[in-house]
């Protein structure tokens, strides 16, 4: 379990996806890089991987959460966007794999219904290949620099 | 409608299990054609994996096959491995590794019955429905889980996945405080054990009987779930886990990606139902009691009561972990050598996963090396059964609407909580 910072305003990075699939996993790429960072007090960060409901518990203590995660936006390969749950939801943009059966949406709608009254932020990437296999794809991975400093750029 | 009629039923896939599995039915002027439950995921191998990695390399790769019950896999690595390298551990770390395993099983049960199970008593197709209708169930369920997670990840340093559970010793101890800290959660989360035993004995379960093999570990001086002396049968006795093939003789059906299995007289059921059957003697008088409200008798041969024994068998984890964590808390701990010496052996271990007995077998050469390994899940041990019971409880609801039919059939199957993705880790077939 992550170690909570005493400060009253806390932030949690969590990257989600799934490795195994390439580029469905750059949020989890990122969040590893974030963990290296000098990061503000209060900040923490939390590769969720495919943790699917235990995410709610990572957000419960905190006041805003910060999602990485994949996303079909039908954009270039790369492309980057910072969305809310509700822009995810209304424009119907795809994750693609399940946290373990699921959604991060549900995740989310779960813990809005219950004690969880975090600001969320998702911060988007378009995958340019989802497939069985380790790594991310030269498009992608090219970006995880530019992802990690519009995440800092948000704390 | 009439008995003689025609149904076809075809589930693909059944929702609110793990994995992927589907129900075929087909039934022609009232006589079942097909009837199957097809077990459809990938298989992953995990045994090919594990051959050819260091004794010490099993435990990790081994709790990969389940994010449920990773410690359950861990836990039976662990015994197998002792088991073969002649390694007793002390008190002090089976009692650190108990309350890990506790929590897991508390994990699992509550996840079952208040995110999978329990919508079908109430009409809903998700948990979602009743954040609406039932906020406080919802967030006593998430506030159970919370805390059967920190019970895991105190010791284990995660929720899943344990880093420091392994052969021999803790090669880091838990931190004292934060062992206390949870142990006080438990207690005061007690309350909320007793609501969900009186939650759950306001659902009716569907009437069904059929008379069964129930098979657990069994040791004299506890309820058997992190651990047993040996394997019990309601119908073939006794048997040394060191010679688990003689009560689980698997096989291989065209309709399934994970293996069958049965013994010597036919299929058998593992799990909550099974353990509460067998060693009811044994449970926690708390956990007697909760059985007695929710009206659960041994021998009950409902197997769609399933989900009830294992309410039951919440309330016996979170007496007994808080009586074992006490235990433990009133020792002074001392840092233990976790050095090891390997040599060839072959190593056979067992504990009680979630949904049932789990045997995980290695062999060892003279390095250390893992030359051959078998791990034999709870789900896989059930899907025989399971199809046993749907052969059963078919011809007694062929007179009911479709939806009704696929519904009871979807609640026999979640009843037994399958976990496929474990189930299909180690097939060795040849399609044709």
């Amino acid at each position: 379990m992550s170690q909570q910072p005493s400060r009253q305003s806390r932030t949690v990075i969590i990257g989600v996806g799934n490795e195994l699939l390439r580029d469905e996993g750059v949020g989890v790429v990122v969040a590893r890089g974030l963990r290296g960072e000098r990061l503000p007090e209060g900040v923490t960060v939390i590769e969720g991987a495919v943790a699917g409901l235990d995410l709610i518990f990572e957000m419960q203590d905190a006041d805003r959460a910060i999602i990485v995660d994949a996303a079909d936006m039908g954009l270039s390969p790369g492309s980057i966007r910072i969305l809310t749950p509700e822009q995810l939801e209304q424009e119907r943009l795809e994750r693609i794999a399940s946290l373990h059966q699921i959604d991060l949406l549900d995740v989310l709608e779960l813990g809005r219904m219950t004690d969880v009254d975090a600001e969320v932020i998702i911060v988007a990437i378009q995958p340019a290949e989802v497939a069985p296999g380790a790594g991310l794809s030269v498009e992608v991975g090219q970006v995880v620099g530019e992802v990690m400093a519009q995440v800092k750029s948000l704390l | 409608m009439s008995t003689k009629c025609d149904v076809n039923v075809n589930v693909e896939h059944i929702t609110r299990v793990e994995g992927h599995g589907n129900i075929v039915l087909n039934v022609k002027e009232g006589k079942i054609e097909e009837l199957r439950l097809e077990i459809v995921e990938s298989p992953r191998f995990y045994e090919a994996m594990l051959v050819g990695r260091n004794w010490y390399e099993a435990g990790h790769i081994a709790c990969r096959i389940c994010g449920i019950c990773s410690i359950s896999h861990t836990t039976a690595s662990v015994h197998a491995l002792e088991s073969g390298l002649g390694i007793r551990p002390s008190e002090q770390t089976t009692l650190m590794r108990k309350l890990a395993y506790y929590g897991e099983m508390l994990q699992s049960h509550l996840l079952h019955c208040y995110f999978l199970a329990a919508p079908d008593y109430v009409g809903a197709p998700s948990v979602f429905p009743l954040v609406s209708s039932h906020p406080e169930v919802v967030q006593r369920a998430l506030k159970l889980k919370r805390l059967a997670n920190d019970m895991c990840s105190v010791i284990g340093g995660r929720h899943i996945h344990p880093l420091s559970i392994k052969v021999k010793a803790f090669p880091k101890l838990p931190d004292k405080d934060a062992v206390r800290a949870v142990r006080d959660r438990i207690e005061e989360a007690l309350p909320d054990f007793q609501a969900t035993v009186e939650l759950f004995k306001s659902f009716e379960v569907p009437q069904f009987e059929r008379d069964m093999e129930f098979v657990c570990l069994h040791d004299p001086d506890e309820y058997a779930m992190f651990e047993g002396d040996v394997i019990r049968s309601s119908k073939c006795g006794d048997t040394r886990v060191s010679d688990y093939k003689q009560q689980t003789r698997e096989f291989v059906v065209p309709h399934s990606t994970a293996k069958h299995s049965q013994s010597e007289v036919g299929p058998y059921m593992v799990g909550g139902l099974a353990r509460f059957n067998v060693n009811y003697d044994q449970l926690h008088p708390a956990a007697k009691e909760a059985a007695d409200i929710l009206g659960l008798k041994p021998v009950c041969t409902n197997s769609i009561h399933n989900n009830t024994a294992q309410i039951v068998e919440c309330v016996h984890s979170a007496y007994t972990a808080l009586e074992d964590t006490d235990r433990l808390l009133d020792m002074d701990w001392v840092e233990e050598d976790p050095a090891v010496e390997a040599k060839a052996c072959r190593c056979i271990g067992a504990t009680e996963a979630p949904r049932g007995i789990l045997f995980h077998d290695y062999t060892l050469d003279d390095d250390g090396y893992i030359t051959e390994a078998n791990v034999i899940t709870p789900t896989a041990q059930n899907l025989n059964n399971i199809e046993h019971d749907m052969h059963a409880l078919v011809p007694q609801i062929l007179g009911r609407e479709p939806d009704e039919i696929r519904l009871l059939l979807e609640m026999l199957v979640r009843a037994y909580d399958p976990c496929i993705s474990c189930s299909t880790h180690l097939l060795k077939v040849e399609f044709v």
